[in-house]
Protein backbone atom coordinates (compact mmCIF):
# COMPACT_ATOMS: atom_id res chain seq x y z
CA UNK A 1 0.00 0.00 0.00
CA UNK A 2 0.97 3.26 -0.78
CA UNK A 3 1.71 5.32 2.50
CA UNK A 4 2.77 8.61 0.77
CA UNK A 5 -0.48 9.44 -0.72
CA UNK A 6 -3.17 9.75 2.19
CA UNK A 7 -5.63 11.22 -0.09
CA UNK A 8 -6.66 7.67 -1.35
CA UNK A 9 -6.12 5.74 1.29
CA UNK A 10 -9.97 5.90 2.44
CA UNK A 11 -10.69 5.04 -0.79
CA UNK A 12 -8.37 1.75 -0.86
CA UNK A 13 -9.41 0.93 3.10
CA UNK A 14 -13.00 1.07 2.16
CA UNK A 15 -12.33 -1.77 -0.56
CA UNK A 16 -10.80 -3.93 2.19
CA UNK A 17 -12.66 -6.83 4.29
CA UNK A 18 -10.44 -6.65 6.78
CA UNK A 19 -11.18 -2.57 7.44
CA UNK A 20 -14.51 -3.48 7.03
CA UNK A 21 -14.68 -5.90 9.60
CA UNK A 22 -13.04 -3.94 12.17
CA UNK A 23 -14.75 -0.71 11.92
CA UNK A 24 -18.60 -2.33 11.76
CA UNK A 25 -17.50 -4.35 14.53
CA UNK A 26 -17.47 -1.34 16.92
CA UNK A 27 -20.65 -0.20 15.12
CA UNK A 28 -22.41 -3.49 16.10
CA UNK A 29 -23.18 -2.33 19.44
CA UNK A 30 -24.97 1.38 18.82
CA UNK A 31 -26.86 -0.44 15.65
CA UNK A 32 -28.40 -3.07 18.14
CA UNK A 33 -29.46 -0.34 20.29
CA UNK A 34 -31.18 1.99 18.19
CA UNK A 35 -32.72 -1.05 16.68
CA UNK A 36 -34.32 -2.01 19.87
CA UNK A 37 -35.11 1.26 20.88
CA UNK A 38 -36.88 2.95 17.60
CA UNK A 39 -38.75 -0.47 16.80
CA UNK A 40 -39.61 -0.76 20.44
CA UNK A 41 -40.73 3.06 20.94
CA UNK A 42 -42.39 2.92 17.30
CA UNK A 43 -44.37 -0.26 17.24
CA UNK A 44 -45.90 0.54 20.88
CA UNK A 45 -46.54 4.31 19.53
CA UNK A 46 -47.83 2.85 16.51
CA UNK A 47 -50.26 -0.10 17.70
CA UNK A 48 -51.53 1.37 21.14
CA UNK A 49 -50.89 4.80 21.08
CA UNK A 50 -51.84 5.97 17.30
CA UNK A 51 -55.80 7.10 17.06
CA UNK A 52 -57.55 4.03 15.18
CA UNK A 53 -58.76 4.76 10.99
CA UNK A 54 -61.74 6.79 10.94
CA UNK A 55 -62.75 4.17 7.88
CA UNK A 56 -60.36 0.73 8.67
CA UNK A 57 -60.56 1.07 12.41
CA UNK A 58 -57.42 -0.96 13.95
CA UNK A 59 -56.10 -2.51 10.79
CA UNK A 60 -55.12 0.60 9.57
CA UNK A 61 -51.95 -0.57 12.43
CA UNK A 62 -50.62 -2.94 9.76
CA UNK A 63 -49.06 -0.15 8.31
CA UNK A 64 -46.37 0.53 10.90
CA UNK A 65 -44.96 -2.89 9.67
CA UNK A 66 -46.34 -2.74 5.70
CA UNK A 67 -44.78 0.90 4.93
CA UNK A 68 -41.66 0.47 6.46
CA UNK A 69 -40.72 -2.70 5.15
CA UNK A 70 -42.04 -2.03 1.51
CA UNK A 71 -39.41 0.59 1.09
CA UNK A 72 -36.36 -1.14 2.89
CA UNK A 73 -37.33 -3.62 0.08
CA UNK A 74 -36.72 -0.93 -2.55
CA UNK A 75 -34.20 0.81 -0.81
CA UNK A 76 -32.19 -2.50 -0.16
CA UNK A 77 -32.72 -3.23 -3.72
CA UNK A 78 -30.58 -0.41 -4.88
CA UNK A 79 -28.07 -1.07 -2.48
CA UNK A 80 -27.30 -4.30 -4.23
CA UNK A 81 -27.54 -2.74 -7.25
CA UNK A 82 -25.08 -0.34 -6.91
CA UNK A 83 -22.70 -2.43 -4.89
CA UNK A 84 -23.18 -4.95 -7.80
CA UNK A 85 -22.17 -2.57 -10.52
CA UNK A 86 -19.08 -0.96 -8.60
CA UNK A 87 -18.14 -5.14 -7.98
CA UNK A 88 -18.58 -5.33 -11.88
CA UNK A 89 -16.86 -2.25 -12.97
CA UNK A 90 -13.62 -1.67 -10.32
CA UNK A 91 -13.57 -5.64 -9.53
CA UNK A 92 -13.92 -4.77 -5.63
CA UNK A 93 -14.26 -7.89 -3.68
CA UNK A 94 -16.02 -5.73 -1.13
CA UNK A 95 -18.74 -4.71 -2.92
CA UNK A 96 -19.73 -7.85 -4.31
CA UNK A 97 -19.42 -9.46 -0.48
CA UNK A 98 -22.09 -6.41 -0.01
CA UNK A 99 -24.33 -7.36 -2.47
CA UNK A 100 -24.37 -10.87 -1.62
CA UNK A 101 -25.60 -9.82 1.28
CA UNK A 102 -28.03 -7.36 0.30
CA UNK A 103 -30.27 -10.34 -1.59
CA UNK A 104 -31.38 -12.29 1.65
CA UNK A 105 -32.31 -9.34 3.16
CA UNK A 106 -34.28 -7.77 0.83
CA UNK A 107 -36.32 -11.03 -0.12
CA UNK A 108 -36.76 -11.56 3.15
CA UNK A 109 -38.56 -7.86 3.80
CA UNK A 110 -39.92 -8.26 0.17
CA UNK A 111 -41.91 -11.30 1.64
CA UNK A 112 -42.60 -9.25 4.30
CA UNK A 113 -44.27 -6.55 2.60
CA UNK A 114 -46.05 -8.98 0.80
CA UNK A 115 -47.27 -10.92 3.73
CA UNK A 116 -48.51 -7.96 6.12
CA UNK A 117 -50.03 -6.47 2.64
CA UNK A 118 -52.27 -9.26 2.09
CA UNK A 119 -52.95 -9.51 5.76
CA UNK A 120 -54.18 -6.26 5.84
CA UNK A 121 -55.94 -6.59 2.45
CA UNK A 122 -58.26 -9.14 3.86
CA UNK A 123 -60.11 -7.05 6.50
CA UNK A 124 -60.03 -3.54 4.44
CA UNK A 125 -60.75 -5.13 1.09
CA UNK A 126 -62.05 -8.55 1.78
CA UNK A 127 -59.30 -10.67 -0.01
CA UNK A 128 -55.94 -11.29 0.76
CA UNK A 129 -54.30 -11.30 -2.93
CA UNK A 130 -55.33 -9.35 -6.13
CA UNK A 131 -53.21 -9.45 -9.31
CA UNK A 132 -53.31 -5.41 -8.75
CA UNK A 133 -49.87 -3.75 -10.44
CA UNK A 134 -48.27 -2.37 -7.35
CA UNK A 135 -48.62 -6.27 -5.33
CA UNK A 136 -47.58 -7.46 -8.80
CA UNK A 137 -44.44 -5.60 -9.27
CA UNK A 138 -43.89 -6.59 -5.66
CA UNK A 139 -44.12 -10.07 -6.20
CA UNK A 140 -41.44 -10.13 -9.79
CA UNK A 141 -38.96 -8.33 -7.12
CA UNK A 142 -39.10 -10.97 -4.37
CA UNK A 143 -38.22 -12.83 -7.64
CA UNK A 144 -35.44 -10.90 -8.65
CA UNK A 145 -33.96 -11.26 -5.28
CA UNK A 146 -34.23 -15.03 -4.92
CA UNK A 147 -33.05 -14.89 -8.66
CA UNK A 148 -29.65 -13.34 -7.66
CA UNK A 149 -29.16 -15.68 -4.17
CA UNK A 150 -30.12 -18.65 -6.68
CA UNK A 151 -27.42 -17.79 -9.38
CA UNK A 152 -24.30 -17.15 -6.49
CA UNK A 153 -24.90 -20.98 -5.71
CA UNK A 154 -25.17 -22.27 -9.23
CA UNK A 155 -21.29 -21.43 -9.93
CA UNK A 156 -18.39 -23.37 -8.44
CA UNK A 157 -16.40 -20.27 -9.23
CA UNK A 158 -17.21 -17.78 -5.87
CA UNK A 159 -16.74 -14.80 -8.70
CA UNK A 160 -18.19 -15.96 -11.17
CA UNK A 161 -21.65 -16.29 -8.95
CA UNK A 162 -20.78 -12.57 -8.02
CA UNK A 163 -20.41 -11.25 -11.52
CA UNK A 164 -23.60 -13.50 -12.70
CA UNK A 165 -25.50 -12.03 -9.72
CA UNK A 166 -24.63 -8.33 -10.09
CA UNK A 167 -25.48 -8.71 -13.85
CA UNK A 168 -28.94 -9.87 -12.86
CA UNK A 169 -29.18 -7.31 -9.87
CA UNK A 170 -28.72 -4.87 -12.23
CA UNK A 171 -31.00 -6.08 -14.95
CA UNK A 172 -33.78 -5.97 -12.65
CA UNK A 173 -33.42 -2.43 -11.91
CA UNK A 174 -36.16 -1.87 -14.46
CA UNK A 175 -38.50 -3.20 -12.08
CA UNK A 176 -38.21 -0.54 -9.64
CA UNK A 177 -39.77 2.60 -11.56
CA UNK A 178 -42.18 0.52 -12.20
CA UNK A 179 -43.10 -0.78 -8.62
CA UNK A 180 -43.23 3.48 -7.75
CA UNK A 181 -45.27 4.84 -10.54
CA UNK A 182 -47.95 1.01 -10.53
CA UNK A 183 -50.10 3.19 -8.03
CA UNK A 184 -50.33 6.18 -10.86
CA UNK A 185 -49.84 4.28 -13.61
CA UNK A 186 -52.76 1.28 -13.11
CA UNK A 187 -55.41 3.02 -10.38
CA UNK A 188 -56.09 -0.02 -9.23
CA UNK A 189 -56.83 -1.57 -5.51
CA UNK A 190 -53.87 -0.25 -4.04
CA UNK A 191 -54.00 2.81 -2.55
CA UNK A 192 -51.27 5.31 -4.05
CA UNK A 193 -48.15 6.33 -1.82
CA UNK A 194 -48.80 7.37 1.73
CA UNK A 195 -45.46 8.93 1.83
CA UNK A 196 -44.07 11.66 -0.49
CA UNK A 197 -41.10 13.74 -0.76
CA UNK A 198 -42.42 16.42 -2.74
CA UNK A 199 -45.43 17.27 -1.47
CA UNK A 200 -47.39 16.90 1.96
CA UNK A 201 -48.44 13.57 3.29
CA UNK A 202 -51.76 12.10 2.86
CA UNK A 203 -51.81 10.91 6.54
CA UNK A 204 -52.84 13.17 9.74
CA UNK A 205 -49.74 13.96 11.91
CA UNK A 206 -50.92 11.66 15.02
CA UNK A 207 -50.40 8.71 12.58
CA UNK A 208 -47.25 10.17 10.87
CA UNK A 209 -45.08 10.45 13.49
CA UNK A 210 -44.94 6.85 14.90
CA UNK A 211 -44.27 5.80 11.16
CA UNK A 212 -41.60 7.90 10.71
CA UNK A 213 -40.11 5.91 13.78
CA UNK A 214 -40.80 2.75 12.50
CA UNK A 215 -38.92 3.55 8.76
CA UNK A 216 -35.86 4.88 11.00
CA UNK A 217 -36.16 1.91 13.25
CA UNK A 218 -36.22 -0.29 9.79
CA UNK A 219 -33.48 1.35 8.26
CA UNK A 220 -30.93 1.16 11.09
CA UNK A 221 -32.10 -2.61 11.19
CA UNK A 222 -31.60 -2.87 7.93
CA UNK A 223 -27.58 -1.57 8.02
CA UNK A 224 -27.40 -4.11 11.29
CA UNK A 225 -28.47 -6.79 8.94
CA UNK A 226 -26.08 -6.08 6.40
CA UNK A 227 -23.50 -5.49 8.44
CA UNK A 228 -24.46 -9.29 10.11
CA UNK A 229 -24.85 -10.94 7.15
CA UNK A 230 -21.38 -9.11 5.14
CA UNK A 231 -19.09 -9.94 8.43
CA UNK A 232 -20.00 -13.24 7.92
CA UNK A 233 -19.52 -13.67 4.06
CA UNK A 234 -16.32 -11.90 5.30
CA UNK A 235 -14.92 -14.83 7.12
CA UNK A 236 -16.08 -17.17 4.59
CA UNK A 237 -14.11 -15.59 1.82
CA UNK A 238 -11.33 -14.60 3.74
CA UNK A 239 -10.33 -17.92 5.55
CA UNK A 240 -7.37 -18.33 4.13
CA UNK A 241 -5.78 -14.86 5.34
CA UNK A 242 -3.81 -15.00 8.33
CA UNK A 243 -6.24 -12.24 10.18
CA UNK A 244 -9.35 -14.46 9.57
CA UNK A 245 -7.01 -17.58 11.14
CA UNK A 246 -6.23 -15.44 14.07
CA UNK A 247 -9.82 -14.72 14.84
CA UNK A 248 -10.90 -18.15 14.43
CA UNK A 249 -8.07 -19.75 16.87
CA UNK A 250 -8.83 -16.41 19.53
CA UNK A 251 -12.76 -15.37 19.99
CA UNK A 252 -14.37 -18.61 18.26
CA UNK A 253 -14.49 -21.00 21.08
CA UNK A 254 -18.14 -20.92 22.35
CA UNK B 1 -51.81 11.66 23.50
CA UNK B 2 -53.55 8.29 25.72
CA UNK B 3 -53.50 4.70 25.19
CA UNK B 4 -56.46 3.97 22.93
CA UNK B 5 -57.55 0.83 24.87
CA UNK B 6 -58.97 0.20 27.80
CA UNK B 7 -58.33 -3.16 28.93
CA UNK B 8 -55.65 -6.19 27.76
CA UNK B 9 -58.90 -7.67 26.23
CA UNK B 10 -59.27 -4.87 24.17
CA UNK B 11 -55.87 -4.72 22.78
CA UNK B 12 -56.04 -8.39 21.82
CA UNK B 13 -58.89 -8.31 19.66
CA UNK B 14 -58.60 -4.61 18.51
CA UNK B 15 -62.82 -4.41 17.42
CA UNK B 16 -62.39 -8.13 15.43
CA UNK B 17 -59.29 -6.43 13.41
CA UNK B 18 -56.88 -8.29 16.07
CA UNK B 19 -56.08 -11.46 14.51
CA UNK B 20 -54.76 -9.42 11.60
CA UNK B 21 -52.83 -7.20 13.15
CA UNK B 22 -51.20 -9.15 15.31
CA UNK B 23 -50.51 -12.01 13.05
CA UNK B 24 -48.78 -9.07 10.91
CA UNK B 25 -46.70 -8.44 13.91
CA UNK B 26 -45.65 -11.31 15.10
CA UNK B 27 -44.75 -12.80 11.42
CA UNK B 28 -42.67 -9.52 10.65
CA UNK B 29 -41.17 -9.76 14.46
CA UNK B 30 -40.21 -13.22 13.78
CA UNK B 31 -38.45 -12.38 10.04
CA UNK B 32 -36.66 -9.53 11.79
CA UNK B 33 -35.36 -11.64 14.28
CA UNK B 34 -34.10 -14.66 12.14
CA UNK B 35 -32.49 -11.98 9.61
CA UNK B 36 -30.12 -11.57 12.53
CA UNK B 37 -29.72 -14.53 14.26
CA UNK B 38 -29.03 -16.72 10.66
CA UNK B 39 -25.98 -14.83 9.87
CA UNK B 40 -24.52 -14.93 13.49
CA UNK B 41 -25.51 -18.49 13.35
CA UNK B 42 -23.49 -18.65 10.40
CA UNK B 43 -20.14 -16.45 11.04
CA UNK B 44 -19.85 -18.35 14.20
CA UNK B 45 -20.08 -21.58 12.02
CA UNK B 46 -17.48 -20.81 9.87
CA UNK B 47 -15.34 -19.68 12.45
CA UNK B 48 -15.44 -22.89 14.23
CA UNK B 49 -14.81 -25.03 11.29
CA UNK B 50 -12.05 -22.80 10.79
CA UNK B 51 -10.91 -23.23 13.95
CA UNK B 52 -10.82 -27.33 14.18
CA UNK B 53 -9.57 -27.73 10.89
CA UNK B 54 -6.37 -24.91 11.88
CA UNK B 55 -6.13 -27.31 15.47
CA UNK B 56 -5.89 -30.71 13.31
CA UNK B 57 -3.19 -29.03 10.70
CA UNK B 58 -1.15 -27.97 13.87
CA UNK B 59 -0.78 -30.83 15.33
CA UNK B 60 2.21 -33.12 15.01
CA UNK B 61 2.31 -36.04 12.88
CA UNK B 62 2.78 -38.53 15.55
CA UNK B 63 -0.61 -37.96 16.91
CA UNK B 64 -2.60 -37.65 14.26
CA UNK B 65 -4.54 -40.80 14.81
CA UNK B 66 -5.35 -39.83 17.79
CA UNK B 67 -9.23 -39.32 17.09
Amino acid sequence: MAMGSTKWQWFYRLGSPRWFYEISGRWLPWLVCATVILLGVGLFWGLALAPPDARQGHSFRIIYLHVPASLLALAGYYIMAVTGAVGLIWRIKMSFMLMKSAAPIGAALTFMALFTGAVWGKPSWGTYWVWDARITSMLILLFLYLGVLALQRAFTSVEAGYRASAILALVGTVNIPIIYKSVDWWHTLHQPATLKLTSASSIHTDMLEPLVVMVCGFYVFYVLALCLFTRSEIVQQESATAWVKALATSESRT
Amino acid sequence: MKIQFDSLNEIISMDGHGAYVWLAVVVSLAILVALLVSPLRSHAQTLNQLRRQLERHAEPPAKQRDD
